[in-house]
């Protein structure tokens, strides 16, 4: 699927007659106002569990590397990487880059930050599993050893902060939180942070990789994509990045850009252990009465359908995209049948179906449609759904157990901070998740599985992969533990003077703001 | 009884026939929302019946009102959601009558410390945020409409009691009060045999006044999530969860909208008739 | 005699209060420790896979493992040196969270309240001077019809037709300065007002009715002194009383009962506040909001009490037992 253009402005020029006289104080564009939903309580990513903090944070402070849109990784602080060994990465830095108080970047900073992150409270500390140490080797290079093989490993640099190790030392357990901020090299300096309403961030003028074209950043909190999508048809905010497309389209008046299909996806899953959904008739009887384009319908359009565990996106800039095409033409699926599902169903212990609930965590609300959709489909098999809504802190409980009450659950994966084809295996079916507190919520356990899933994260040979992946991915449509729904896309809304050409979901780890440039 | 007093000089009586016409155009606008409340279902399609092919769409021949996200009926909707528009408050005015009644007879009746005790219990209560106190406790307790409901019960109680206290109260220097006491009649009998008999139809009034109350307090939990579970025909979660279709279907926001907010002021509006014709009947006294 | 009395009836009251805050903070306390969630799933971030020995720290740091009464004296240990500990969300203070949004909530309340008794006085005056004509009979009745709209349904349409028809005010967002944040918690401050101007005006309306009939009242009309003149000498005071009561009341309740209008228009105020820290299980903060809100109900009774002391002799002199 091919990106979706923003053409917005042309079917808009109705609607602008109205939002332009008012943004007439907005017509500068020297100021970008953004609008987020949610809040951010600490520029530390280490300690932030805010949804919002990399896209709120990546405007300050930058990584070593990033995933370009293609999926290919780049040297971003770093010049280079060199990998002398398996479990060896070399880490050069790129000449002349400043702090915004004007002092070097240097090696000692880049593994002071990475342990930063490593450290045991870090938010980013299972990024980092496989890490036996991190050390500067001298002026600019950084060396990580790694325990055993690791082929996730390379995606983690693109996402651990780099601090200067000064400022963060001298500010102990306040670095980040209000008042304190951070000190970083990006292209915007943060200027304030007031939890409650928003953050502002100023140009940094002396930024290593061109002058950044906004003066100002403004970014405000919303409460709900809802009243963002009304502050953006009432021309309060230029930017925006909604979960719900659909009502945000619908709302805000405007089209909205897509990244097309990403890694990420919503998954439902049936827990292996807990009747009735312990009998695999059952799980196969859902995989084929699961309308995805009756779903994706529901939610605008606004999705894709997949069937597949690991979804294909996860594979560009992995291997030729011939290749993928033909591992994922070969890979079993259940089609929507209810025929079949029917009479999976009649061969289970169930043949009349019986009843479950599914609860929508209070953080995610916009996956109510989804699951009300997803009842309406089984409830065609006599599986009947109860939808409810429960507070975020009891849905995680229920989701990390012990996992008794609850048996399925349908939740977004994002994979936008490591796009390996090793990430849904490793969350989803290493028995070793399947505990209390993991994220097997399946509780998927299968000694073939788990050796697949090892065997698949210790290997780099892109053929090798492959065909380790396939035949994990014919385990997993054997015992059908989980049923992917939909991928996921990247969305922004954009006001009329803006474009940002080439916007993909990797936005948020990077400083995104210099991809939005003022229209000619 | 026409209800128009000597005091009500000429003139009046044109503007006393007006409000029994609004109370009359009230009462029947609610019969017919009663009727497809409690009558046989006259809804169109399931009003719970997705249909997932058709998806999000404007008023059509076949969907009158259009559909929601999931191919619901709004017409549909609207109708079977009469039966919780009633139900619920119903029980919550049912809940706050009985106990308020209890408690403001027993204040006013008993007086003394029992009486500052209630009072002051009340105050607080009225005091008190309702909505935040319901968002605590059915957060807390997982949520879910009926425990809304139940606690709409709870909070409402005070207002009934002060009310129905302040009515009874007007009561205790009545002669007929003086009467049964002289005679030995027990409080309990007097409270409840005589005094209430009097007092019974100010309760009335109020439990219209009440129910109001209760039905928009209802749509606001459910607007925050802590009213009807997602997808259920209530109208105040139809504006909640449509609210987003507003450009794509307006009716499936502004039907329900419009029924919630219409049943409402039928109510009040019934309430406050009936209290002018008591007062009305007060003052004739 | 006097004074002493208030000072004891004031000494009493405060004893009350206190009592009261710990019966309400032990009782909300326990309602949120038993509510079956995780906080320490809040504080790992939600994202699962971590290990068991810092799940356990978290939870050692945070005082979960405690049973409710351990908990809960841990608590009031601090509560009393105005110490409300760190939110499980942010981290933060809860008492910096609290003062940035007490603001918020104050400002929208007070320009609420501001709206609502001007507009509430007048209509209800309108509506008592043209008993049963048809003002009368508009007044009371789109009073009604606002009363009868939920606060978010009013919300939602002022903010389609003053944000986005006709856009005049902003749809979000709570200003900088004093002006900014007039112009910017006008439409959220008319939502709140909508739902409760036909408390007033009932309230004005009735209270004026029953001076209007007053003999003095009518025997000053009958002299020929003017309706402004009989209003402001004759009619003002006595209506006064009532009216002051159901304002102090109406106040708290657009500063502590606003969830609706703020979630509606993005607000940060102290109900959606409470809204966010009960779905997370944040014990801290919503002990923090809990125990401010009802100071502040206590406090607004009070002050409500001394005031009508203060005006009325008849409650002065005992008249009411309290």
């Amino acid at each position: 699927m091919s990106l979706r253009m923003i053409t917005a402005c042309l079917a808009l020029t109705s609607a602008c007659s109205v939002s332009c006289a008012n943004n007439a104080s907005q017509a500068d564009t020297d100021v970008l106002t953004v609008g987020l939903t949610g809040t951010v309580s600490t520029l530390d990513d280490t300690a932030s569990t805010s949804s919002v903090g990399f896209t709120v944070t990546s405007l300050g402070v930058e990584r070593l590397m990033r995933v370009a849109p293609d999926g290919k990784l780049e040297p971003h602080l770093a010049k280079s990487v060199a990998h002398p060994d398996a479990t060896t990465y070399l880490y050069t830095l790129r000449p002349g880059i400043t702090f915004w108080d004007g002092s070097a970047l240097t090696a000692d900073d880049v593994a002071f930050s990475m342990n930063h992150a490593r450290r045991a409270k870090s938010q980013l500390a299972s990024f980092f599993a496989s890490v036996r140490d991190i050390t500067a080797d001298d002026g600019d290079t950084v060396r990580v050893t790694l325990k055993h093989p690791d082929a996730s490993w390379k995606y983690t640099p693109t996402l651990a902060p780099v601090f200067q190790k000064a400022f963060a030392e001298k500010h102990g357990d306040s670095h980040g939180k209000p008042g304190v901020l951070v000190m970083g090299t990006g292209p915007w300096k943060f200027a304030d942070l007031a939890a409650t309403r928003g953050v502002e961030l100023v140009r940094n003028d002396d930024y290593w990789n061109g002058r950044p074209a906004f003066g100002q950043i403004k970014i405000e909190f919303l409460a709900d994509d809802t009243s963002a999508a009304f502050a953006f048809r009432a021309g309060e905010i230029d930017v925006a990045f909604p979960a719900d497309a659909r009502s945000y389209e619908s709302i805000s008046g405007t089209k909205l850009v897509s990244s097309g299909p990403t890694c990420s996806s919503m998954v439902m899953s049936m827990n292996t252990k807990l009747e009735p959904w312990s009998d695999i008739h059952v799980r196969r009887a859902v995989a084929h009465a699961v309308d995805r384009e009756g779903i994706v319908k529901a939610l605008g359009d606004d999705v894709t359908p997949t069937s597949q565990l690991i979804p294909r996106p996860m594979w560009d800039g992995a291997v030729p995209a011939a290749e993928a095409d033909k591992l994922y033409e070969s890979l079993p699926t259940y089609e929507y049948d209810l025929d079949k599902a029917r009479s999976e169903l009649a061969r289970s212990a169930y043949p009349g179906g019986f009843s479950a609930t599914i609860n929508t965590s209070s953080n995610l609300t916009e996956t109510s449609i989804a699951n009300q959709a997803l009842a309406a489909s089984l409830a065609k098999i006599g599986i009947r759904i109860a939808v409810k809504r429960v507070p975020n802190s009891q849905w995680l409980k229920q989701l990390y157990g012990p996992r008794a009450d609850i048996p399925v659950f349908t939740m977004p994966i994002g994979c936008g901070t490591v796009p390996d084809p090793s990430f849904y295996p490793g969350i989803l079916l290493d028995s070793a998740a399947a505990t209390e507190g993991g994220t097997n919520v399946a509780d998927y356990t299968k000694p073939e599985v788990d050796r697949l899933v090892r065997v698949g994260l210790r290997t780099d040979t892109p053929e090798k992969r492959l065909s380790i992946y396939r035949d994990l991915l014919h385990q997993v449509s054997e015992d059908v533990p989980y049923v992917p729904l939909y991928s996921l896309e990247g969305y922004v809304a954009l006001s009329e003077q803006f474009v940002w050409p080439g916007f993909d979901e990797m936005y948020s780890v990077q400083p995104w703001a210099l991809s939005i440039k003022a229209k000619a | 009884m026409n209800g128009v007093s000597e005091r009500t000089a000429s003139g009046r009586h044109g503007t006393a026939n007006r409000s029994d016409v609004t109370a009359g155009l009230c009462f029947a606008f609610l019969a017919v929302i009663c009727a497809l409340a409690l009558g046989p279902s006259m809804a169109p399609y399931d009003a719970m019946g997705a249909n997932l092919t058709i998806g999000l769409g404007p008023p059509t021949e076949s969907h009158w009102l259009g559909t929601d996200a999931l191919g619901r009926d709004i017409l549909s909707r609207v109708i079977v959601g009469a039966r919780a528009a009633l139900l619920g408050p119903l029980i919550v005015t049912l809940v706050s009558m009985v106990f308020g009644n209890a408690l403001g007879l027993i204040a006013g009746c008993r007086g003394g410390w029992v009486d500052s005790v209630v009072m002051r219990w009340v105050d607080l209560m009225l005091a008190l945020p309702g909505l935040l106190v319901a968002v605590v406790v059915i957060g807390a307790l997982g949520g879910g409409y009926w425990v809304a409901v139940a606690v709409l019960g709870v909070l409402l109680v005070p207002f009934d009691a002060r009310v129905i206290r302040g009515a009874a109260l007007e009561q205790i220097p009545r002669p007929y009060v003086e009467a049964a006491r002289t005679l030995g009649v027990p409080w309990w009998r007097l409270t409840l045999f005589h005094v209430w008999p009097n007092v019974s139809a100010v309760t009335v009034a109020n439990s219209f006044l009440a129910f109001a109350m209760a039905l928009v307090s209802l749509s606001g939990l459910s607007f925050l999530g802590f009213g009807a579970d997602a997808g259920q025909p209530d109208w105040g979660l139809m504006i909640a969860e449509n609210r987003t279709n507003l450009f794509e279907n307006p009716a499936s926001v502004v039907a329900p909208g419009c029924l919630l907010i219409l049943t409402a002021t039928c109510v009040n509006l019934l309430g406050d008739w009936v209290y002018q014709r008591l007062s009305e009947r007060g003052l004739s006294r | 005699m006097s004074v002493r009395s208030t000072a004891f009836l004031l000494f009493k009251r405060l004893v009350a209060a206190c009592l009261l805050l710990a019966v309400i903070s032990l009782a909300v306390f326990s309602l949120v420790y038993l509510s079956p969630g995780s906080a320490e799933q809040i504080l790992a971030g939600g994202k699962g896979s971590i290990p068991p020995e810092q799940l356990q720290r978290l939870r050692a740091e945070h005082h979960l493992d405690e049973p409710l009464l351990t908990q809960y004296w841990i608590w009031v240990k601090d509560a009393v040196t105005l110490d409300f500990g760190q939110s499980i969300q942010t981290a933060l203070p809860v008492t910096d969270e609290l003062g940035a949004r007490l603001r918020v909530s104050l400002f929208l309340g007070g320009y609420a309240f501001v709206l609502t008794t001007v507009a509430g006085v007048l209509l209800g005056l309108f509506a008592a001077l043209r008993r049963n004509s048809i003002l009368d009979r508009a007044i009371v009745a789109s009073t009604l019809v606002g009363l009868s709209a939920p606060a978010f349904a009013t919300a939602l349409l002022l903010l389609y037709a003053f944000a986005i028809l006709v856009p005049v005010f902003p749809a979000f967002g709570q200003g900088t300065d004093f002006l900014d944040t007039l112009w910017h918690l006008t439409l959220p401050a008319l939502a709140l007002a909508t739902s409760s101007t036909a408390f007033l005006v009932k309230h004005t309306r009735t209270a004026m009715l029953g001076v209007l009939d007053q003999d003095h009242v009518v025997f000053a009309r009958a002299r020929g002194l003017s309706i402004t003149t009989v209003l402001f000498r004759y009619v003002g005071r006595n209506a006064l009383i009532p009216i002051t009561t159901i304002s102090a009341l109406t106040f708290i309740q657009f500063v502590v009962g606003a969830v609706l209008v703020e979630v509606a228009f993005s607000l940060q105020g102290i109900g959606s506040l409470l809204v966010q820290a009960v779905a997370a299980k944040d014990v801290p903060m919503v002990q923090g909001v809990v125990m401010l809100v009802a100071v502040i109900v206590i406090a607004a009774n009070l002050v409500a009490d001394l005031f009508s002391m203060a005006v009325d002799p008849r409650v002065r002199l005992g008249g009411r037992a309290a």
